[in-house]
């Protein structure tokens, strides 16, 4: 009978405890109460209490070490006699940039919990009167001290009742499963060298191979002892390495203790049930700070060179070496080379050749792939060396290589419509010497393929080529390489392979037709060419290349119908080309320069985009206000579709808008050294590079082809 | 391959890295410490005038970076603790400088005259109320909070920076029972002794910093 009682009692009492919500403080930021874990606790038994702040969106409190500034949550309590009230067990912390400076805090709910004891001889039957004074300062552009009296009645039950669940008790488990537990099976090392520190957290056993590290977070207990800006994550083979930096004023410990919070929420990195671990890392002087062998940046900031050992083949080589292989046999789609391509294999279809000739043909046209593309490689390097600023396309860059091209393209068109031949228009010795060796035109249209492909970035090779140009010159060439291969890869295969042959129809008129009508896209690349060298050097000297092109036509015209026989017809139209050619040749326009090419873009129509500055970026990040850049030039085709169909577009717009994103747009059209040099920063080296800065964090580099799903999940990014 | 490629590569990459991380490294790296001489600096008093501090060697001079808008400076003004303190001081012929590098554009920013006024209101007696909007100057010193304090001895040698006491509440009580730092510097700095706790941690506000 008894024990009925007391279960009843308990029931109620766990109702009226669990339901019981008449303690909360409400201030203008914070919403604060004490909770429990259990609904009751039996004399001498332990339960989890704790402290419950709701923040208002936007504002913060802090960890038990608050950073740069700020101060940790304290509570003061007023407890029955005998009984006991753990430390708070801190849950993971927030790293909240404040202009230069980081604090470590909470946002939204948060759960202090703490373990209390009973008195042993608390009576069942009673209630515990469990009270506090819980003190905050609760900030987001200004800090506000708060503090709240709370109380929690806590009913005592006999040692034989189980107390029962309360409205918290989910709260308390969350809670626990993110608790920080003892680093084990890993070795944590801090060098120091001066200021300069380094934090090394090492797997006793060697890690997966291929296994994706998570980035960390390293929180140190001590106030006022590291720069909390200054946290440089690097991914080593057996880890992690760390640099950060003593405060001028503080004096190195003997041992660094802290929590390190693996993003992402699974503690699987540490074989721990969850993501936060603390870790003792005793000091060693060291005379420099070096990274280990191997590491390489994980918070997502530019590669360091000079911490990468050179020689050694890391993963990212081969996997540079991957990308620039899929990208080059993506370019062979692309609309300026796709054309001549398949004129040259249908050509190739005409001939039964023997598999000899066809094999020669092969080598000879991938050979002239590969050398254009090593050329290429080369002279980049070359202007690198010399000191130049440039990066890939800088060919067009120049408005003489654009208007060599326009002219080249439009060149091509008038042959694929039939205009003239071009076996007519050589003399009669170079005719010959062309004729004997058949593998010369392979090669040439080798490079011709790679001279039209040049306008052309495909996606996978930004990459690639971003961090060839970080690499040694040897990487650098061997992905260029690799990207060559890739590109002459696809026609060698077809060419070699007479199969396919079989599924065309017939050689006939049909093919006079498709390649006439092939010359359209020939056309429609010269007219974007001219539309590049308009930016560039105004429309006066657009005009005068469009006069170029004409010529270039009546002199093609007249060879073809017989007009320039004789050494006097050769010699006048090779003289009118040559004064048509020099009248026309494009100079770059006055106003050129970093300021004038990016003045030119702050005029352009749409508004919205902010020219590419600096400054302005910089001044945009403190403020807290994320930017959205736009690394694009006139001669990069995959640009412009983006432009088109994605970032001009009103849903794009208003999700900028709805975001708070400032937008900036970086013209590349023209040689600028800032520009390239904020693209080797994001360790890119040519254009469309998008890149999302996000105060306080390291900029998100979206991928080459945009999608307004991809748009948008960058954006969600900046949500806390 | 010339070495001086990768060398320039490097420079380069590091250059780029220190700019693109500038919202977000902290601009002390190079900032004094203590036992180190202090870093020259001149700014503009609330009513314009210019202030340098080398035009004080020979004397004491503390610093002290404010904000009236931050609750941990209320704590110190509204108890009189800060005001009591710069009475001491300055009766020694010590130089006080407070310092405001609050950024113009803030909430908690006031201009010259009325940050003066307020001051003025809370009994305040300084030798200068400086104006250091870019922050600059915060910077050099490596100031994070308000109130951050350093004093500098007359050979121009900072001896103390860090907090002003030990109980790092914003409870204007807690002062009453507090170890003031600052105090026990000047003392043991002007009997000729070294200071006996020449670096704390600073606590507050975080200084309302300019970007850049």
């Amino acid at each position: 009978m008894r024990r009925l009682w007391t279960v009843l009692l308990c029931v109620m009492l766990a109702a009226w405890a669990g339901g019981g919500r008449a303690n909360v403080a409400r201030t203008d930021h914070v919403t604060a109460e004490l909770v429990a874990e259990r609904s009751a606790v039996q004399p001498g038994a332990s339960l989890q209490i704790g402290l419950r702040l709701q923040h208002i969106p936007l504002w913060h409190t802090y960890w038990r070490n608050p950073g740069d500034s700020g101060l940790p949550t304290t509570i003061e309590w007023q407890l029955p006699a005998g009984s006991q009230i753990g430390d708070i067990e801190w849950p993971a912390p927030k790293r909240l940039p404040i202009g230069p400076l980081v604090n470590y805090g909470h946002e939204g709910e948060l759960l202090l919990p703490m373990s209390f004891t009973a008195p042993a001889d608390a009576r069942p039957g009673t209630n515990l009167r469990l009270r506090a004074k819980a003190s905050w300062l609760v900030c987001h552009d200004v800090c506000i001290p708060e503090s709240a009296t709370l109380e929690l009645l806590l009913p005592v039950v006999a040692a034989g009742t189980t107390p029962g669940a309360t409205a918290w008790t989910s709260l308390f488990e969350r809670a626990a499963g993110t608790r920080a537990q003892p680093l084990k099976g890993w070795s944590a090392e801090l060098q120091r060298s001066g200021r300069e520190l380094l934090l090394t957290l090492q797997s006793d056993n060697p890690l997966a191979a291929g296994a994706a590290l998570p980035a960390v977070e390293v929180f140190p207990f001590t106030e006022q002892l590291i720069e909390p800006a200054f946290h440089e994550l690097h991914a080593t083979p057996r880890g992690y390495a760390l640099r950060l930096r003593l405060l001028a004023d503080a004096q190195a410990p003997a041992e660094l203790r802290g929590v390190v919070v693996a993003q992402g929420g699974s503690g699987a990195v540490w074989g721990s049930a969850t993501p936060m671990v603390e870790f003792s890392a005793p000091l060693r002087e060291v005379p420099r700070i070096a990274l280990p062998e191997g590491a390489r940046r994980l918070d997502g900031g530019a590669p360091l060179a000079a911490a990468a050992p050179s020689g050694s083949i890391g993963t990212s080589l081969w996997m540079a070496l991957a990308l620039a292989f899929v990208g080059g046999m993506v370019l062979n789609l692309m609309p300026c080379v796709f054309p001549v391509l398949s004129i040259k294999l249908l050509s190739l279809a005409k001939q039964a050749a023997d598999p000899t000739a066809l094999r020669i043909h092969a080598l000879a046209y991938g050979s002239g792939v590969l050398l254009s593309f090593l050329a290429l490689a080369l002279g980049l390097i070359a202007l690198q060396a010399a000191g130049s600023a440039v990066g890939w396309g800088f060919q067009l860059q120049e408005p003489g290589m654009v208007f060599v091209l326009a002219l080249l393209f439009f060149a091509i068109g008038l042959n694929l419509m039939g205009v003239y031949e071009f076996a007519n228009l050589l003399p009669q010795r170079a005719a010959t010497w062309r004729a004997q060796r058949p593998a010369s035109d392979a090669f040439a249209c080798g490079v011709l393929a790679v001279v039209a492909a040049s306008p052309c970035t495909a996606p996978f090779m930004g990459a690639a080529l971003g961090y060839a140009m970080t690499q040694s010159p040897a990487v650098a060439l061997a992905v260029f390489a690799a990207l060559g291969l890739g590109m002459a890869l696809p026609y060698m295969t077809l060419a070699v392979s007479p199969g396919w042959r079989r599924h065309l129809p017939k050689p006939g008129l049909w093919m006079e037709r498709l390649k006439q009508g092939l010359a359209f896209p020939m056309f429609a690349t010269a007219v974007w060419l001219m539309w590049v060298l308009g930016q560039q050097a105004g429309v006066g000297a657009m005009a005068r290349v469009l006069m170029a092109l004409v010529g270039v036509a009546l002199l093609l015209w007249l060879a073809h119908i017989g007009g320039l026989r004789g050494v006097l017809g050769k010699g006048v139209s090779g003289l009118a080309l040559a004064g048509l050619l020099l009248w026309s040749w494009p100079a770059v326009a006055p106003d050129t320069g970093a300021a004038g090419s990016t003045a030119g873009v702050a005029k352009t129509a749409d508004g919205a985009w902010l020219a590419y500055d600096e400054e302005v970026l910089k001044r945009l990040s403190a403020e807290g206000r994320p930017v959205f850049v736009d690394f694009t030039a006139a001669w990069c085709v995959s640009c412009q579709v983006n432009k088109r169909l994605v970032l001009n577009t009103d849903a794009t717009r208003e999700a900028f808008e709805r975001a708070n994103v400032a937008l900036m747009r970086a013209d590349w059209t023209r040689r600028d050294a800032v520009i390239t040099q904020a693209l080797a920063r994001l360790g890119r080296n040519g254009v469309p590079v998008y890149v999302l800065m996000r105060p306080g964090r390291e900029p998100l580099l979206l991928p080459e082809i945009l999608s307004h799903a991809i748009v948008n999940e960058a954006l969600s990014t900046l949500q806390p | 391959m010339p070495p001086s490629l990768d060398t320039r590569r490097q420079w380069l990459i590091a250059a780029a890295l220190a700019a693109l991380g500038a919202g977000s490294l902290p601009a002390w790296a190079q900032s004094a410490g203590v036992g180190q001489s202090a870093p020259d600096f001149e700014l503009p008093d609330t009513q314009g005038k210019r202030v340098k501090l080398s035009d004080f060697k020979g004397r004491h001079v503390v610093l002290e970076w404010t904000n009236p808008g931050c609750p941990f400076v209320v704590k110190h003004y509204g108890s009189q603790n800060m005001q009591g303190l710069q009475k001491e001081a300055t009766a020694k012929n010590v130089v006080w400088l407070s310092i405001s590098s609050t950024a113009q554009g803030h909430a908690d920013y006031l201009a010259p005259a009325a940050l003066s006024a307020q001051y003025r209101q809370w009994g305040a007696v300084p030798t200068a109320m400086l104006m250091d909007d870019s922050g600059q100057v915060g910077r050099a010193y490596g100031a994070r909070t308000t109130p951050h304090m350093y004093l500098i001895d007359p050979k121009g040698v900072l001896v103390y920076a860090g907090g002003i006491d030990d109980k790092r509440s914003s409870n204007p009580e807690d002062v009453k029972t507090a170890k003031n730092f600052v105090r026990v510097a000047l003392g043991e700095s002007l009997a000729g002794k070294p200071v006996s706790t020449p670096t704390t941690a600073p606590y507050g506000c975080s200084v309302k910093y300019a970007a850049g």
